[in-house]
């Protein structure tokens, strides 16, 4: 029996075709499918590139029931080290991309390895400029600010 | 399946609009997913986030941000809210570095709860170099600010007075419940009870009714918005009921003990919130001790509405401890009470029955000192 397949199309409209289980991780395409099924379903605010990512992580987490042997070939401490390169392998920008795609395509296990690493991504600066200079963010505060803040978190920031 | 292709369509847009700041901020992340990330921190990072931006710094005063956080600290075993990386895959042995989180400006302390992310220290003060006072200080770990309760002062005399908090989740607010009684002879007179809502603008205790005078027992526990504690109708004499009070709506309930359950609220027990249902732990004290080990027992108040509890009995064979506390994930922590080396803490899991050990390294600086723990 052929797998069901489904067509995802990303802002720049490069069409991908996707086994059904694999994008179905998507709580957001599994409602879409139902909802229009043999349709194209356009994401039109992801990038070839960040759908690509997307979806090879949905391929490795799928889990198949169509009861054959080999249905899901990983043990969770393999996948926990896949996910762990797979982040790693990512710079800081696509990595943004791939949480706000995990967060709008509604794909939880993604949101938690993304969230996770620019977690850690965080805890790795040394300082508040660090942070900033990580993530784009303009500083508002003036130093005066700042120091206020110190004092009131006590901290050896 | 109009309302259906809305509510799809919404929440894509929900997306879009919840970038915040896109003009200003070329990293348009939403304000649930800052709070999602930085939650993940330990303390010190998050003071460091909250210098970031104006933006940042908003979002991590918001209340939402706190209960995230707590929830976090919550699901991995805790002391002194300090040990960020002891996840519950520890193995059966393990060893943890215990972080210097902070110093807290505080005389002689008494006891220390927490509930709501806040701290709750009742502090024992020396006025003009003579007068002794117990006054309850509240502080935020997060942030470092600690404010000191007003006084309550009742309407008629009193010799016990006892204070609870409990956190209301939907209103969002913690209430802080003093109730001051006398007594004459087994009879309980005079029984007032006082709220005071944590607000910033303004704090001041307010006369509530209870209606059936009762004396409260110390011991209490706030369960999803409705605070537990054991009571007796007469002075000095063993619980009887298990009084809940509503945090919300002030008002009070009260749920009887039967003969059959009265191990539920012996003196030797502690009221705990086990899965989010109100439980009593026996107190496994050195009495119940024997060569195997200790043994104690946990009831859980299966049906408030029944009065029906349900006993559960543990036994452990290595633990040699003295004091307790519970986990937000059901397990039971033990330790001494004063700090000696190597300090070794034991988490017991209700639900698998498993022990493990934990040993703190980093502690050695407070050996011989007394240890108020929170989980």
């Amino acid at each position: 029996m052929s797998k069901k397949m489904i067509v995802l199309k990303s802002s720049e409209g490069v069409s991908f075709v996707v086994e059904e289980a694999v994008a179905r991780q998507s709580k957001i395409i599994s409602f879409l499918v139902e909802e229009f099924p043999d349709r194209e379903l356009p994401l039109t605010n992801m990038t070839s590139e960040i759908l690509r990512k997307t979806i090879e992580y949905c391929k490795k987490h799928v889990v198949e029931d169509d009861g054959g042997g080999d249905s899901s070939s990983s043990s969770s401490g393999d996948l926990k080290e896949w996910d762990v390169k797979f982040v790693a392998e990512i710079d800081q920008p696509r990595l943004m991309d791939l949480l706000m795609a995990a967060n709008y395509l509604d794909i939880p296990s993604l949101l938690d390895v993304t969230c996770q690493k620019v977690a850690d991504t965080i805890a790795a600066c040394n300082d508040e400029k660090e942070i900033r200079a990580t993530f784009n963010i303009e500083n508002d505060f003036t130093e005066e600010e700042v120091e206020a803040i110190r004092m009131e978190n006590q901290y050896p920031i | 399946m109009e309302s259906r292709q809305q509510k799809v369509h919404q929440s894509i847009l929900t997306r879009s609009s919840n970038l915040t700041n896109t003009e200003e901020y070329s990293e348009p992340i939403p304000v649930d997913l800052i709070i999602e990330i930085v939650s993940r921190l330990p303390e010190k990072s998050v003071a460091r986030c909250r210098c970031v931006s104006k933006f940042w710094a908003s979002i991590l005063s918001r209340q939402e941000f706190t209960e995230t956080f707590l929830a976090r600290s919550l699901a991995r075993p805790q002391l002194f809210s300090s040990f960020p990386h002891l996840s519950q895959n520890t193995d059966e042995n393990s060893y943890v570095t215990a972080n210097y989180h902070m110093n807290l400006p505080c005389e002689r302390i008494y006891t220390v709860r927490h509930i709501s992310g806040l701290v709750y220290i009742r502090e024992h003060r020396i006025l003009n170099g003579s007068k002794h006072v117990l006054v309850w200080k509240i502080c935020n770990p997060i942030t470092g600010q600690c404010f000191t309760l007003p006084e309550v002062k009742p309407h008629k005399g009193y010799s016990w007075i006892l204070t609870f908090f409990g956190y209301d989740p939907i209103e969002k607010q913690v209430k802080v419940l003093t109730i001051t009684w006398e007594h004459e002879g087994d009879n309980v007179i005079s029984n007032e009870h006082h709220v005071l809502t944590l607000e910033t603008d303004k704090v001041s205790w307010r006369r509530i009714e209870c209606g059936a005078p009762h004396s409260p027992s110390h011991d209490g526990v706030c369960i999803s918005g409705v605070l537990y504690y054991k009571a007796s109708e007469k002075a000095f004499s063993n619980a009887s009921m298990i009084v809940c009070f509503d945090v919300r709506s002030e008002k009070y309930n009260f749920i009887r003990v039967r003969e059959s359950s009265s191990g539920a609220v012996h003196p030797t027990t502690t009221l705990i919130n086990y899965n989010s249902k109100l439980a009593s732990l026996t107190t496994p004290t050195m009495s119940y001790f024997d060569e195997d080990g200790i043994s104690f027992d946990m009831w859980v108040l299966q049906d408030p509405r029944k009065e029906e509890w349900s006993k559960h009995s543990y036994k452990l064979t290595v633990c040699r401890s003295y004091s307790f506390g519970v986990t937000g994930t059901n397990e039971i922590v033990f330790f001494r009470d004063s700090l000696s080396a190597p300090f070794c803490v034991f988490y017991y899991n209700l639900e698998r029955k498993t022990i493990r050990r934990v040993q703190i390294r980093g502690m050695r600086k407070f050996e011989g000192k007394k240890i108020f723990k929170l989980f």
